[in-house]
């Protein structure tokens, strides 16, 4: 079976486009291994913050019939932990090891470069920062905080797709020196149980993931990739080999997985490995480079 | 009427506190008027709206019943339920246990005789005869004892202090059951409790070669599979299934168990 090589920066190119996406398993050392030995190309930690942060209440998430809501509210041990947890996960994984994305999170750009400072040093192949809120200005200032602070490791700011100039952004995140953008974030959301008359999450909003995020991701993603020249990280809403493909045809160059672990468990990668080398072969593509972005070519 | 699909994924449903049975001084059994459809061993998530959400093992399901210890915050709301006060409940979640051979030898320690009644009652229906070992730090902290009484079943009792049935652990009395079993491949042990416990009981049945079917704890958030919060470590007497690699290390009590089957 071709495993279709995914290039994605000069000194980085994956097993597979598939890789694990943050926020899902990524503060255990042991389950990053598990998703490594399930087909994960890379993979991505939960998002770390400077200090420990306890996080939400129970209930912190459920499924309301066409997605997910979830809001942990940033649980992690702090940046210090994520270097027990990385070389924990290299030692676990032994042969099997694949690269680590680390993802972070802050709240101001000062913030961030003291994050990434202490991130960079536990060598990463990939700095994902979280942008706080989608505004140019604040992508311009957070993107060269990190990118300043990276020691010559990628950048990659994950955008939410509730952003009205989507390329406005993305030109700001280029300029800002970042390598790639990974898109997208769950989009805000609520659910309400109306018998008990209140929010159903603890936190009373939460970020809307899975199955509705897909079209929305798509969407962004297209918008990304006819802005900018730089690698896209695609994220939402992704379960099968065929929403694989989609994403990569609006532009993405390789593809996360999360929610998909909750409605299969860890075989969802293999599943959709093989269901995209599937596509691949009836179709006739080759390559990658045969198909990302392939929508917006004139052909 | 228009006919939607309905998608409601895994939203929590509405039950009704029926009665209330007090077990000892900490355990109450909240009793629903409706029932809930679960395999013995699997698990709900209970709702209380402002409160919070927790899991528990289920006692009963026709009707649903769940047995709280009152040991937080959020225990502590639940054991001021009166009958006709509602609840909000998700699931049943997770994998329970699985019937299997002729000889059942059912072990709780503390608070994991729960979900015991419920599988003991279904596997008695199936023809499979059924030997219970409850144990506890002491005799006010035996719960279901007179539940378990009213099944056609041997009940075996174990205090750490002798202030009920024998002293001592209960895996005194489950070797001595173990040794006396007629056929020890037909056999099984389901066991539900502290972890120390459950390693215990994985040691002696690893010694004797008999199935068993171990049911962990661990403190969950998600429910769902997604948090990593209740991953655990399985012991290494556990096959790892080839289609779950590296399972064994980060086994998700909420998604993979709670229920392990060792054979």
């Amino acid at each position: 079976m071709n495993n279709y090589p995914c290039k994605l920066f000069d000194q980085l190119t994956l097993n597979t486009p598939l890789i694990l996406a943050s926020g899902v398993s990524g503060n255990s050392d042991s389950l990053l291994v598990r998703a490594a030995r399930s087909g994960a190309a890379a993979v991505t930690t939960k998002g770390f913050t400077l200090k420990y942060r306890k996080g939400a209440d129970n209930p912190v998430s459920t499924d309301w019939g066409c997605g997910l809501i979830t809001n942990l509210g940033l649980t992690n041990p702090g940046v210090d932990s994520m270097k027990y947890m990385l070389s924990a996960y290299v030692e676990k994984a032994g042969d099997e090891a694949v690269p680590v994305f680390a993802n972070i999170y802050a709240d101001t750009a000062e913030e961030f470069a003291e994050l990434t400072r202490k991130t960079a040093a536990l060598n990463p192949v990939l700095i994902e920062a979280d942008l706080p809120a989608p505004d140019e200005n604040l992508a311009s200032e957070v993107t060269r905080a990190v990118c300043e602070n990276a020691a010559g490791i990628p950048v990659s700011i994950k955008i939410s797709p509730d952003c009205c100039r989507i390329s406005r952004l993305a030109e700001a995140i280029r300029d800002g020196g970042a390598s790639a953008i990974t898109a997208v974030n769950p989009i805000p959301g609520m659910l309400i149980d109306a018998y008990a008359a209140k929010p159903f999450l603890s936190n009373g909003t939460g970020w809307i993931s899975g199955p509705a995020l897909k079209p929305i991701a798509l969407n962004v993603i297209g918008e990304l990739y006819q802005a900018v020249d730089l690698p896209i990280i695609g994220v939402g809403g992704v379960m099968s080999g065929l929403d694989m493909a989609e994403m990569l045809m609006a532009g993405a160059r390789c593809v996360g997985v999360g929610s998909a672990l909750y409605y299969e468990g860890y075989s969802a990668f293999s599943r959709i490995m093989n269901e995209f080398s599937a596509f691949m072969e009836s179709e006739g593509y080759r390559d990658l480079d045969e198909i990302v972005g392939k929508i917006w070519w004139k052909s | 009427m228009s006919e939607f699909r309905k998608n409601e994924g895994m939203r929590s449903q509405i039950f009704t506190v029926d009665q209330v049975r007090i077990e000892n001084e900490m355990t109450t059994s909240l009793i629903m008027r409706e029932p809930l459809q679960s395999e013995p061993g699997q698990f709900l998530l209970l709702w209380l709206p402002g409160i919070g959400e927790k899991p528990f093992s289920i006692a009963g399901i026709d009707p649903l019943v769940v047995t709280i210890a009152d040991v937080g915050k959020m225990t502590h709301e639940i054991h001021g339920l009166k009958p006709g006060d509602r609840v909000w409940v998700r699931g049943p979640l997770g994998r329970g246990y699985q019937a299997y051979g002729s000889e059942a030898l059912l072990v709780g320690g503390g608070y994991g005789a729960s979900p015991l009644l419920l599988l003991a009652e279904n596997l008695i229906s199936k023809g499979i005869n059924v030997q219970v070992f409850l144990g506890a730090r002491n005799k006010d902290l035996l719960i279901l004892t007179d539940q378990f009484k009213k099944l056609p079943l041997k009940l075996h009792l174990t205090t750490n202090d002798g202030s009920a049935g024998l002293q001592g652990f209960v895996t005194v009395p489950l070797e001595a059951a173990i040794q006396e079993l007629p056929d020890r491949n037909q056999a099984c042990v389901y066991a539900c409790g502290p972890k120390g416990m459950l390693l215990g009981i994985d040691a002696l049945c690893e010694k004797y070669r008999i199935a068993r079917q171990l049911s962990w704890e661990a403190v969950m958030r998600c429910g769902m599979g997604l948090c990593g919060n209740c991953r655990i470590e399985l012991p290494d007497t556990w096959q790892e299934p080839a289609d779950q690699p590296g399972s064994r290390r980060a086994w998700l009590v909420c998604r993979d168990g709670p229920t392990m089957f060792t054979q």
